[in-house]
């Protein structure tokens, strides 16, 4: 009965391929995110997406594959942020904060200038679009994905190293500067992975909340990101269940799902303190 | 790690840190200008300086995260650059203790770059920082999350983590700030023991009344240097005041030499 | 819906009470003309003057593509006119720009549909201070309730909702009336009957025009209906993007079975997908529409799912270089590929 139920909405190819899209999205952006909560890169996952909505158009305007403009522009950033950090002068979130909002800003300006004829409707990625996941999209998302997934795990050791002592893990010879701009790389290759399907403004929520959520239950680094995995799974098989069946968009139900079990295992948790030092730190 | 004792490379005036004339610093700003001197094998050194005086700068110049814009800066004989051979132990504020490892983790970490890209630790690492963790008595810690030790604890897994990575050279930067007096006797010991094992070990501090008299030499720096040399001979009341351009007061109880900073300078006497 | 295109007969008196105690709206029209002066490219209507008498062309402003070439087919060389809207957009969430202010204050007179389809465009005309006649083409005439698809019965088409203060912008029945071409006569008698008002020196060409028009619509319209018995009574079944060809499928006997988004700009559920896909399938509809300024990858989803050829509609804008004739042309050649 129950399974019943939960096989009717799989029966439709799109629906089948909607919900692989969006636990592949939640996996592979709480495996990400893991370095987004401890590192304080919430904003900077933030701009990307916006600046990748930039590259859509212009790869739309200069008539090539849409994830190839996206891309270029989210690595681009990504490395420019980079750079940004490493030399002080403004604060960086201010820095970062005029870069994506100016770059995003022209995006808007260039969709409505430079498509003359017919304006095809890009804001949809603004919102993103998870029920039209076309299967070359699902390869591209698995591809990517499994792309990020393989790299961080084969740089795991180096990453948590540079990640909670980069001074040290410097002067060891570890490349330190080199692994924070690959780790920012690879968090403009998922946000590009994820933006199609989950939009600009929900990608954060997807890069934040299940890894936030996995934090409060573990201090370990690798179970925090095995947990935060199971986590943005769970949000998406949940919340395109409830979207299906309470008949609502799929996109903000799967993040309304994940902001729910992150409010219930901060009230249950355990380990509560660890919200204030998330909340501190 | 070494742990065959080498008493004749404690006596023999092999250099293994040498700064000729270095001067570095950020921007274009000069943190530490025309600073020179040479470090024996074996030797404790104390950086005493107060805060700002550029002595994690010039650990940086040491371990090769600086370069010099003049003059240069040699261990064991080559320029300096990163490696982990110097193990760099950074004050315990650049780090983030919110982050979900235990001190096992911590210490693993030495680990690391001995390892190379893609391989995992063995059972010979795991030994290695098993016994690291014996050395500054934290075996019992090793499943507890850092986030939840004191300030002295941090800096002995710290120093374990230094040592797992078997070094010749530990650069250790002010791990007595914060600390409790047991712990600051404890880290000097051990320091004293690897020292006289033929290790190289560099502490900056900028509290001075406690530790003074542990060091082999002293370095005084404030962005540059007032004097290099033993305790004994540097650490008189004019490099002192000279140095911490303040008014400091030395009262000497038969050998020991207490230094009191003037109160308003907020600096914590033992 | 906002009252400036709600009311057009009280227009002056209210537009007088509003004027007078705003202060702000005159700063923002000043903000939006040096705005516009600064960074956009000059306007296409060159003349500077905001009397209406200065040009000897009447100037008008639609508020849709597609209007500009009914005012055109009545007023001839005697109008000039531009749209808000431009060609490509949808007119549900245009964001106007600092010209279609301007535009509209120095405009003899402004067509727009109403019926809340140019929900941002009260407070634009009331920034302008605009003191052109504002003429709802579509106002008075029977419509068709929103959503009249997927359960919901096309019960009493017939009375319109009162255009009073308290009508939702929704409420007011369905407002593509113009893809029906009976009411599209009816657009062009009343944008004859305002161009009169407004210059009573071009009356009698006015009303050649709009005669010669009608009769060119009519023509069309026989033709389309002929066209249209070419599909099997079994496939003459519709699913197009938006809910914007109820009028259009009433008037040559489509039945419409669905529509991809209820309304442009809100996301579908998965549920409401899954159940055009059902529908698509038991009532064996042969193709869905999309209309070129909204993203075709919804419909490209559906027609993937269920295998139907997915084919272009028109709604607010012609194909380039075409009119109104010409656009529904093209609907009906369309309906009839994808049906046939």
């Amino acid at each position: 009965m129950l399974v019943e139920l939960l096989l009717e909405p799989l029966r439709y190819g799109f629906l089948l391929r909607g919900l692989a899209a969006a636990v592949l999205i939640g996996v592979i952006c709480a495996v990400i995110g893991t370095y987004v909560v401890l590192k304080g890169f919430a904003f900077i996952g933030d701009a990307l997406a916006h600046i990748a909505f930039t590259g859509i158009v212009v790869a739309f305007l200069a008539g090539f594959v849409f994830y190839l403009g996206a891309l270029m522009a989210a690595v681009a950033a990504g490395l420019g942020i980079g750079l940004i950090q490493r030399r002080v002068g403004l604060r960086t979130d201010t820095a970062i904060g005029i870069l994506f909002s100016g770059i995003f800003a022209l995006g808007i300006v260039l969709m409505s200038v430079g498509i003359k004829t017919y304006t095809v409707d890009l804001f949809s990625y603004v919102f993103g679009d998870i029920l039209s996941v076309r299967p070359s999209d699902l390869l591209v998302i698995l591809g990517l994905g499994g792309l990020v997934l393989v790299l961080i795990g084969l740089l795991y050791k180096e990453l948590l190293f540079v990640n909670f002592d980069p001074v040290a893990a410097e002067a060891t010879g570890l490349p330190a500067g080199a692994l924070q701009l690959f780790l920012l790389t690879l968090l403009s290759i998922t946000v590009v992975a994820s933006v199609q399907a989950v939009g600009v403004v929900l990608v954060v929520a997807m890069l934040v909340t299940p890894s936030a959520t996995a934090y409060l239950l573990t201090d370990r680094f690798h179970r925090m990101t095995l947990l935060g995995a199971g986590f943005g799974a769970l949000s998406a098989v949940i919340g395109f269940y409830l979207s299906y069946f309470l008949n609502v968009p799929s996109g903000g139900t799967i993040v309304l799902v994940a902001s729910a079990l992150f409010a219930l295992v901060a009230v249950l948790s355990p380990r509560r303190g660890q919200l204030r030092l998330l909340v501190r730190g | 790690m070494q742990t065959e004792p080498q008493p004749s490379a404690v006596t023999t005036s092999e250099l293994v840190i040498v700064a000729d004339r270095l001067t570095t610093g950020y921007y274009r700003e000069p943190v530490l200008q025309e600073i020179s001197f040479a470090v024996p094998r074996g030797a404790l050194v104390g950086v005493i300086g107060p805060n700002g005086a550029g002595k994690s700068t010039l650990f940086r110049a040491i371990v090769g995260l600086l370069k010099p814009w003049q003059g240069r800066v040699l261990v064991g004989g080559r320029p300096a650059r990163p490696s982990p051979d110097i193990a760099y132990i950074p004050q315990i504020h650049t780090v983030d203790w919110a982050f979900p490892v235990t001190v096992w983790d911590v210490v693993m970490m030495g680990r690391y770059p001995r390892l190379g890209l893609l391989r995992r630790p063995g059972a010979r690492d795991r030994e290695l920082a098993e016994r690291a963790l014996e050395q500054v008595r934290m075996q019992d810690f090793r499943e507890k999350p850092i986030g939840a030790l004191s300030g002295g604890q941090r800096q002995r897994v710290f120093l374990a983590r230094a040592l797992a990575e078997e070094p010749s050279i530990l650069l250790f930067d002010e791990p007595v700030s914060g600390v409790d007096a047991p712990t600051q006797h404890f880290i000097f010991e051990l320091l004293e023991q690897l020292c006289a094992e033929g290790r190289t070990a560099l502490v900056a501090s900028h509290d001075l009344s406690c530790v003074a008299q542990r060091f082999s030499q002293v370095l005084l720096l404030n962005r540059r240097m007032f004097g290099f040399g033993p305790p004994e001979r540097v650490f008189t009341e004019e490099l002192l005041n000279q140095t911490f351009d303040t008014h400091l007061l030395l009262l000497r109880y038969g050998d020991r030499v207490i230094v009191v900073e003037s109160p308003e300078d907020g600096t914590s006497a033992c | 819906m906002p009252k400036g295109v709600q009311r057009p007969m009280a227009r002056e008196s209210w537009m007088a009470e509003r004027l007078r105690c705003s202060y702000l709206l005159a700063l923002v029209v000043a903000v939006l003309l040096a705005a516009c002066s600064r960074t956009a490219p000059p306007p296409r209507e060159a003349s500077p003057a905001t009397t209406p008498a200065a040009g000897n062309q009447v100037r008008v402003v639609v508020s849709l593509p597609v209007f500009i070439s009914l005012v055109e087919a009545v007023g001839g060389d005697r109008v000039r006119v531009s749209s808000l809207v431009p060609a490509g957009t949808d007119p549900h969430t245009y964001q106007p720009t600092p010209r279609d202010a301007q535009a509209l204050a120095e405009a003899d007179v402004v067509f727009v549909n109403g019926l809340g389809l140019e929900g941002w465009l009260g407070d634009l005309i009331t920034a302008a201070g605009s003191g052109a006649p504002v003429v709802e083409l579509a106002e008075g005439l029977q419509t068709i309730p929103e959503e009249p698809h997927q359960g919901t019965p096309e019960t009493t088409p017939g009375q319109s909702t009162p255009q009073g203060e308290h009508t939702h912008e929704h409420g007011a029945g369905n407002p593509h009336l113009w893809l029906d071409p009976d009411y599209a006569i009816e657009y062009v008698r009343r944008i004859a009957q305002s161009l009169e008002e407004v210059d009573s020196g071009g009356a009698s060409t006015y009303q050649t025009n709009a005669e010669r028009y009608i009769a060119e619509i009519q023509a069309f319209d026989a033709w389309a209906k002929g066209q249209v018995q070419r599909i099997p009574p079994a496939r003459r079944k519709l699913v197009t993007f938006h809910d914007a060809f109820p009028y259009f499928a009433e008037h040559y006997g489509l039945e419409l079975v669905g529509v991809i988004v209820l309304s442009p700009g809100r996301e579908p559920s998965p549920q409401e997908l899954a159940q055009l896909v059902d529908l698509i399938r038991q009532q064996g509809v042969p193709a869905i529409f999309t209309e070129p300024q909204f993203n075709p990858k919804l419909a490209e989803t559906l027609a993937r799912e269920t295998g139907v050829k997915v084919l272009e509609l028109y709604s607010d804008t012609p194909p380039t270089g075409e009119d109104y004739i010409g656009m529904m042309r093209r609907n009906v050649e369309h309906v009839v590929e994808g049906l046939e």
